[in-house]
């Protein structure tokens, strides 16, 4: 930033000659002398802030000059300012020799204003020299006068005069040079930039003469930058100090001569174009200046002037074919990214498609930067600077996608930085995660990962090392504490610093002695245990539990609990396997080595459930089923018939081959029969257990035949669907309907409890032939015949009916290339199946090779190609479904498919019939009376056909006129036929009358969905009359 | 070949040897500000653009005939150019031009009757479905035809699914000056295709409304080589009586379809000195727009329900059928007078009816965009023009 610039070299400012020997006395009076001219000079507002600045560096000063390697250093600086400054002048000179020999000869009045202008630098004989030098003849001519250029509207002088006392105390040449962009910046950018400054200013505590004059600067610049109008008056107050410059120069040059010669001109044109005026307006002012000088001026050719490229970085003048700045390499044309013309760089945008070619600079320089913070790992900040970029270069609504080189820079840049913006968030989030878990060693070394923790961290960083200090500082008085109170300080550290290494190690060095005496009590299916405490501090129990052995540590079984108290109750013991249960110390995640142990395992056993025990009978057998505890290792079956059997031993054993059902078929029917069913476990020594038994009676007789004739019909209403289901009754058992949104998964023929059925849908009784039901719209139904028998299920096949509105107005399209087809969507709907066959309208579902196709089609896919082309049509009759497709709470719900839905579209089957009158001439010349001509093609039965006459016009439609013929359906063979069909006298009716054939049933018409279509002659040839 | 170039921004005909040549080097040393060409652009003044100079002497043949001459050395710089550009106005030929057969076509009609829709849709559906039927293939001639039919057009369109904004007027407009060039290619499978270059102006409803707005801004008019007239049917009184009042535009009195006939034929008689009684000779389509709004008010076996099935030649017997009704229901809701100005103004003429859009828009937004007839008009004039067979 311009607050940063060099400080001016002390040698230099104290008017000290660096190669003179140094001596101390002197340098303190000449320092004394200085203070007491700035301290003078400081008390004019003018000039106060420069020489404050200077009155802020005496003791800086004083130092450097009172430090010999510093003042070594500082002379050696001096020297090469100073010859710096020598090279200046002398390049000033040359240019300004330059302007005057440009013309081929200096007059001698012309080396006396040079040697002037120059003295101490050159002497007129020295000017001659240089002549002499370059073969410059020194000739005659002589002239003088005042001219000025008026440039309207710019800033007023007082304010460019407090902007320009700050330029000079920075060191900066405008405004644009001190926010460091270039004249052709966006103006926004400026501002941008400015505020920047004008933020960071703020935020340093030490307001020195250059900070405050930066400060000054950046609110100028924010107040010239607000607004275009506002610029445009500062850049109008630029060129005119360049164009009172260019005054001075066109003064000097005609002052010994009173001419300026065209090469002269042409050069000083050269240097207004190269600080951005306008080379008309500039040559306009040279003319004006001259002749106010009273000095002719030489017109020439200013063609090699136009054709000169202005570097848009450093304003050099460049060759027309150059193609980099010879001064700073910068590009002088470049193909606009967005219409790919050859631009040049210095304008501000492409005169083709108004893409901003003058920011290339800006955005340049904000890339730099935000390749720099990446660098500097400031994603953040580098995101910011490179999105700047982007706006910078680019524009809305590019005519292609951009794909020059910076833009691709940028791009790629910007995806680096939000790569690196998204790691960094995650390393953030992980850290507070961490902090969250109290494992602030493991956030501190994330922290350390991260490096350069961002200003968002540095609370947590605070927090981390606090905790950390905190846990250390107790470490060390816990290792002078005796080892109960070492443990509770260990403890204390562990419990605000979870991840304290050195305190888990010292914990786990102390002694952890195991609880004692376990004892279980088991109730229904819970274990309840009980032990004695550990005598060590602040120890809590691990109880583990595991089957059929022993756990030999905490960690070999099902770790249940650890709990600080001395009862634990297990709610999900294991069924039928002998549990063993044992109880460990536990201390910051450290187990005690032994444990307290249960001298017996635990065996828990479970019943067949009753509820899950049917009985399905059937001719001369009954089918028993039941849901099998678990690790039951058999089940065991027994029949009686006078009493429940009580125990496996108690009724006729029946075989079982399936641990889940079994089939007795020694059973009589119309005999009641009484089932156990007892499940047998194995404890760990092995011996038989036995689960109390779950028991059924039956009497066996043939089963019930499920109903397969359900059949639905469905009435509109305004809230949905009334149905009608009609069925024929079952010869045995109750019959009910399963109703569901879904299908049930139940097949035809299908035999299930009756208990299950609620697990199918919603079942409802169904006394009778037929039920009526209401469906609100857009739902659908399945429904399931089922016939209930001695609490057996039989199913019959699944029914179904949807709620929902089909698609409507399909229209079919032949292209020849394709069938396209159109249709109007029902609302909520966003999927369809297009489904034809050349036979039949086809179903919504089918199998493969049905004959028919079926295309599945989205909504967002239909509106891309607005509809849907089935390619190629074949010449046969196109039958088309569209089914739309709803989803309703996860349901695919598909649409019936009718009316609207559905069209003919007959390639194969269309008969087209053309047809006008004629009126053939008589004998005589006279006309005889009109007749119809019909040319037909197709094949097949031409339905009948209506004549219909109007008179002062064709007929628009049937209503519109009489009928005046009317032609019976009649078959024809094809493939083409012509006919003639004589119409009565009476016929041609009035004058003008004209006649238009129509199909006596529009639905037959090809446009319908049937299969005729007419084509009518021109007007002439229906007139009748 | 053909004999004459007509420049497609000023009109002028001329003899293809009689075009000038632009230097297209950037650092041509003559380069300078071409006010003709400003001048005919309206623009004040313009920047250093290439030198203009004669095309050199062309070559002739045994019989005399000129060769053309398709590029030159710029005199200045020595550099060969290949911009070839109209000796009047300077504005760019097309690159082929006089070379192949061209055709201006103008789309008219009055505000809002759908020309540019119209445009969006018929040039999609040459490219695609009419380009498959009849072996031919639709390109954009030059970068403006792309960009302009791309943004303009089908972006908003097809993309964007909204409705077009209104063309702006000419005057107001420099693009709506500027044809969208295309070349239409008919593929023989001989070595030698049929080509011809078709150029459409997209003109401003609002440029309709005075004779003087046609004969200036739209003065393309009379120098097409054929018109499609679209008609809105939506600003007939009797079918907005017919029709839901909600699904009706604002009546626009100026949209008037007899007074832009009238118009247009008093155009041409002032501008080629037509005497009462003679009929202007050059194709017109007048075209009825949006007959997809007046499917509940038209004949169920309508021909306007289906396609015009012009499967690799024009389908003569649908034109006649179509012709037919278009005509007659014109007569039946405007009355006799549309057609008997018509036929009594216009050689050769047929009417048509087209749905650029195949439903009416949402408010601004079109959920799909299904075209129905569009290329009706076309085929039948580039039958005319015998470009392609028709058969009954």
């Amino acid at each position: 930033m311009a607050a940063n610039a060099p400080r001016q070299n002390y040698f230099v400012l104290l008017g000290l000659d660096p190669d003179a020997p140094w001596d101390d006395a002197a340098f303190q009076d000449l320092l004394t002398r200085k203070k007491a001219e700035w301290t003078r000079n400081a008390r004019n507002p003018k000039n106060a802030k420069l020489y404050n600045s200077y009155l802020e560096q005496v003791p800086r000063i004083v130092a450097v000059m009172g430090d010999p390697a510093a003042r070594r250093q500082e002379a050696e600086s001096a020297r090469r300012a100073l010859a710096e400054a020598a090279a200046r002048r002398r390049q000033d000179f040359l240019n300004d020799f330059d302007l005057y020999a440009v013309k081929g000869f200096i007059a001698p009045a012309e080396i006396a204003v040079l040697a002037q202008q120059h003295a101490g630098l050159v002497t007129e004989a020295d000017v001659r020299a240089l002549m002499a030098e370059r073969g410059i003849p020194e000739t005659a001519p002589s002239a003088s006068g005042p001219g000025s250029l008026s440039l309207a509207d710019t800033l007023d002088p007082s304010t460019m005069q407090n902007i320009q006392s700050n330029l000079d105390l920075l060191g900066s040449r405008d405004l644009y040079d001190f926010l460091g962009l270039p004249t052709a910046a966006p103006t926004p950018l400026l501002l941008e930039r400015a505020r920047a400054i004008y933020a960071d200013n703020q935020k340093q505590g030490d307001k020195t003469a250059r900070v405050t004059a930066s400060s000054e600067l950046a609110g100028q610049a924010i107040s010239v930058f607000r607004d275009d109008e506002s610029r445009r008056r500062y850049d109008n107050a630029l060129a005119q100090s360049v164009y009172d410059d260019l005054g001075r120069q066109v003064a000097r040059l005609v002052a010994g001569t009173n001419i300026l010669y065209a090469p002269q001109v042409n050069r000083l044109l050269e240097i207004a174009r190269s600080r951005s005026l306008d080379v008309d307006q500039a040559r306009e002012y040279i003319i004006n200046r001259a002749r106010e000088l009273r000095a002719a001026v030489e017109i020439g050719g200013d063609g090699q002037v136009r054709q000169q490229q202005r570097c848009p970085n450093c304003g050099t003048l460049n060759d027309g074919e150059a193609r980099n700045c010879r001064s700073c390499g910068t590009p002088l044309r470049i193909e606009c990214p967005n219409c790919g013309l050859m631009m040049p760089t210095e304008y501000r945008a492409c005169t083709n498609c108004a893409f901003p070619i003058g920011n290339m600079m800006p955005a340049i320089q904000e890339l730099e930067a935000g390749k720099k913070l990446l660098q500097a790992r400031q994603y953040a900040e580098a995101a910011e600077r490179l999105r700047a970029a982007r706006s910078l270069w680019s524009v809305e609504n590019p005519l292609r996608p951009l794909a020059d080189p910076l833009t691709q820079e940028i791009e790629k840049r910007l995806r680096e930085a939000a790569g690196a913006v998204a790691a960094r968030q995650q390393q953030v989030e992980a850290v507070r995660r961490l902090m969250a878990e109290r494992r602030f060693y493991a956030a501190r070394d994330l922290l350390n990962r991260i490096g350069g923790a961002p200003a968002n961290l540095r609370a947590e960083r605070d927090q981390v090392d606090a905790a950390i200090r905190a846990a250390e500082t107790r470490l060390r008085q816990a290792a002078a504490a005796p080892p109960d109170a070492a443990a509770r300080l260990y403890l204390d550290i562990l419990n605000t610093c979870a991840d304290c290494q050195p305190a888990q190690q010292a914990l786990a060095r102390l002694p952890l002695l195991p609880p004692q005496r376990l004892s279980a009590r088991v109730s229904s299916e819970t274990v309840s245990l009980d032990w004695q405490p550990s005598e060590s501090v602040g120890a809590r129990y691990a109880v583990v539990r595991r089957a059929d052995a022993p756990p030999a540590h905490a960690g070999d079984g099902d770790l249940l609990a650890v709990i600080p108290g001395t009862h634990f109750d297990d709610l999900k013991p294991e069924i039928g396997r002998p549990l063993h249960y044992a109880v460990f110390a536990e201390r910051a995640g450290l187990y005690s080595r032994e444990a307290a142990r249960l001298a017996f395992p635990v065996l828990l056993v479970r019943g067949v459930p009753q509820p899950t025990l049917t009985a399905q009978v059937d001719d001369g057998s009954v089918r028993l089923r039941w849901d099998p505890p678990p690790n039951a290792s058999e089940v065991i079956v027994v029949r009686s018939e006078s009493a429940p059997p009580r125990t496996p031993a108690d009724g006729q054993p029946i075989p079982v081959r399936d641990t889940g059902q079994t089939e007795d078929r020694t059973v009589v029917n119309g005999r009641l029969y009484h089932y156990g069913v007892f499940a047998v476990f194995h404890d760990h020594t092995g011996q038989p257990v036995c689960a109390p038994g779950a028991f059924i009676s039956v009497t066996p007789e043939a089963a019930p035949r499920p109903v397969t004739d359900l059949s639905i019909s469905a009435r509109r209403t305004a809230s949905g669907h009334d149905l009608h289901l009609t069925w024929t009754p079952p010869d045995k058992g109750a019959f009910y309907l399963l109703q569901s949104e879904r299908p049930a998964g139940l097949r035809p023929g299908q035999i299930v409890p009756e208990h299950e059925l609620r697990l199918y849908g919603a079942l409802q009784p169904a006394p009778g032939r037929h039920l009526a039901l209401r469906l609100p719209a857009g739902r659908a139904a399945y429904f399931v015949p089922v016939v209930v028998f001695k609490k057996t299920a039989y199913i019959g096949p699944e029914q179904y009916f949807a709620g929902v509105e089909d698609v409507t107005n399909l229209q079919a399209y032949n292209d020849s290339v394709a069938l396209r087809l159109t249709w109007d969507w029902p609302d909520g709907c966003d999927r369809a199946i297009v489904a034809y066959a050349f036979d039949r309208f086809p179903e919504a579902e089918g199998c493969p090779g049905d004959g028919a196709v079926r295309l599945d089609v989205a909504r967002p896919q239909y509106d891309l190609q607005g509809g849907v082309a089935l390619p190629n049509p074949a010449r046969e009759d196109y039958h088309i479904v569209v089914y739309a497709v709803y989803t309703r709470g996860g349901q695919r719900v598909v649409a019936p498919g009718q009316a609207g839905a559905r069209r003919l579209v007959p390639l194969k089957s269309r008969i087209s019939i053309a047809y006008e009158i004629i009126r053939p001439r008589g004998l005589f010349g006279g006309r005889a009376a009109p007749a119809l001509a019909l040319a037909l093609t197709g094949a097949g039965r031409v339905p009948p056909l209506l004549l219909v006459r109007k008179q002062g016009g064709v007929p628009i439609n049937k209503a519109d006129g009489d009928v005046i013929h009317r032609q019976p359906a009649f078959d024809f063979a094809g493939p083409t036929a012509a006919y003639s069909e004589a119409l009565p006298a009476s016929a041609a009716g009035q004058p003008h009358s004209y006649v238009k054939l129509f199909l006596e049933d529009d639905s037959l018409y090809d446009t319908r969905g049937g299969y005729i279509r007419i084509d009518h002659p021109l007007t002439d040839k229906l007139r009748l009359s | 070949m053909s004999g004459q170039i007509t420049c497609l921004f000023c009109f002028w005909r001329f003899p293809p040897e009689d075009a000038q040549f632009r230097c297209a080097n950037p650092a041509c040393p003559d380069s300078a500000p071409d006010p003709e060409y400003a001048r005919y652009e309206g623009l004040p003044g313009i920047g250093p653009m290439g030198r203009v100079f004669a095309a050199p002497p062309p070559a002739r043949g045994l019989l005399g005939r000129a060769a053309p001459v398709l590029a030159a050395d710029c005199p200045a710089c020595g550099r060969t150019t290949q911009k070839r550009i109209c000796p009047v106005c300077h504005h760019e030929l097309q690159h082929d031009a006089g070379l192949v057969d061209e055709k201006i076509i103008a789309v008219i009609g009055a505000r809002s009757a759908g020309k540019s829709s119209y445009i969006a849709a018929l040039v999609r559906r040459l490219r695609n479905e009419v380009a498959m039927n009849f072996g031919s293939s639709l390109n954009a001639m030059n970068e403006l035809t792309r960009i302009r039919y791309r943004q303009d057009f089908e972006q908003p369109l097809y993309v964007d699914r909204r409705v077009l904004e209104a063309t702006p007027p000419a005057g107001l407009e420099a693009r709506t000056r500027t044809p969208l060039v295309f070349r239409l290619t008919f593929h023989t499978g001989r070595r030698l295709n049929r080509v011809a270059s078709l150029v459409l102006f997209d003109t401003a409803g609002e440029d309709m409304q005075s004779l003087d707005a046609m004969s200036t801004e739209a003065r393309y008019i009379c120098h097409a080589d054929a018109l499609i007239f679209l008609l809105d049917p939506l600003q007939i009184d009797t079918v907005r009586a017919l029709l839901p009042a909600a699904s009706l535009p604002v009546r626009d009195p100026s949209a008037e379809p007899l007074q832009i006939v009238e118009r247009l034929r008093e155009l041409y008689e002032r501008s080629f000195g037509l005497r009462p009684g003679q009929k202007i000779s050059r194709p017109v389509a007048f075209t009825l727009a949006k007959i997809d709004t007046l499917y509940p008010i038209i004949d169920p076996g309508s021909a306007l329900f289906r396609t015009g099935e012009h499967f690799g030649y024009l389908n003569l017997r649908d034109v006649e059928t179509v012709h037919t009704e278009i005509s007659n229901y014109i007569q039946a809701w405007m009355g006799p007078a549309f057609n008997s100005t018509v036929r009594s103004s216009f050689q050769t003429y047929r009417c048509f009816g087209v749905s650029a859009l195949g439903r009416a828009p949402n408010r601004d937004s079109i959920q799909t965009v299904t075209p129905l007839r569009v290329e009706d008009p076309m085929l039948w004039i580039l039958h005319q023009f015998g470009q392609i067979a028709g058969k009954k």
